[in-house]
């Protein structure tokens, strides 16, 4: 496969890789060297994608591993900027049953829950690498996971048996 | 997958338990026709946790992704198979070795035969017992003058 032809196949899932990598590495430069790195390590066997029923899969487990490494080196936090990535600062307060309604919702939870929520939903990380990266017991991950769940589920409810003004 | 089954993987979904595999099933389940409007929170609950918020992609990011996509060198076969070569190089030269050794080794001595006729044979083999026999009997004149055998 020549060069040329991987561009015009894969480049056009340059903006999903990059969300999801700025999503979980909440860093441009880290996230967008990600993306690079993605890019170069399935090149290197552009051979075999070419034969993958779903090579966007692939891309998206490249990816994550890429990903996966970056935070190893750095034991990455979460700060406080991601809330504001949620919801566009001039954007209307959304309304129930918009997509962004949810995802605002995402900013009920403490830091270390919204954390853990976008590397489990997001990253598709194991309990076990979560509870590396973050530092904690799995047995206590999938408490944090389980009561941010619940949590949402339970706004998201209280949101839409609210009367609208 | 069955709603009875989706059920009971939502109430692991909030209890923490469930897997990847199992997380990317529900959430197919939940996206799908078969999903009942009663699951609708928790169809936006897990959709909004599993989608990523949209970012802008960096400037020239695409352009600089091009640019490192060189074309594959295939490296030469005997590079890409060092290790293999090397001992196949060293395997065919043993071998070669140890067949011109067994193939130009020097035969053991064959004595040739010294006699042509048997009748010669039979004067040498009397020529030896006589040579063995004086000898011996030297050895035994030495035990008469001793006294005879021991009893």
């Amino acid at each position: 496969m020549s060069p040329k032809v991987f561009q015009d196949k894969y480049l056009t899932l340059t903006p999903q890789l990059y969300s999801v990598a700025l999503n979980i590495l909440h860093n441009a430069q880290d996230a967008e060297d990600a993306v690079q790195e993605t890019f170069m390590k399935v090149w290197a066997q552009a051979d075999r994608v070419e034969q993958m029923e779903k090579p966007k899969a692939f891309f998206a487990t490249v990816l994550r591993n890429v990903c996966m490494d970056t935070l190893r080196e750095r034991q990455h936090t979460v700060d406080e900027e991601v809330t504001d990535d949620i919801a566009p600062p001039e954007a209307e307060e959304p309304q129930v049953g918009e997509p962004s309604f949810v995802r605002r919702l995402l900013g009920v939870l403490n830091p270390k829950a919204r954390k853990v929520v976008t590397l489990r939903h997001i990253g598709e990380y194991s309990m076990q690498d979560i509870a590396q990266l973050t530092g904690d017991s799995e047995v206590n991950i999938r408490a944090v996971l389980s009561r941010a769940r619940q949590k949402l589920r339970q706004e998201y409810l209280k949101a839409m048996d609210a009367p609208s003004d | 997958m069955t709603k009875e089954h989706a059920a009971q993987l939502l109430e692991r979904f909030y209890a923490g338990t469930t897997t990847v595999d199992e997380e990317r099933a529900l959430r197919e389940f939940l996206t799908s026709e078969a999903c009942a409007e009663a699951w609708r929170a928790d169809r936006e609950v897990v959709l909004a946790m599993s989608t990523p918020v949209e970012a802008e992609v960096p400037e020239g990011l695409e352009a600089r992704i091009a640019a490192r996509l060189r074309p594959r060198r295939r490296p030469h076969f005997f590079l890409a198979h060092r290790f293999s070569a090397v001992t196949g190089i060293v395997a065919a030269a043993a071998a070669i070795f140890v067949c011109i050794y067994v193939w130009h080794r020097p035969s053991p001595t064959v004595y040739a035969d010294t006699c042509t006729t048997p009748q010669q044979a039979a004067v040498e083999v009397c020529n030896t017992l006589i040579y063995v026999s004086e000898n011996l009997s030297m050895g035994l004149e030495a035990e008469d003058e001793l006294g005879g055998p021991c009893p």
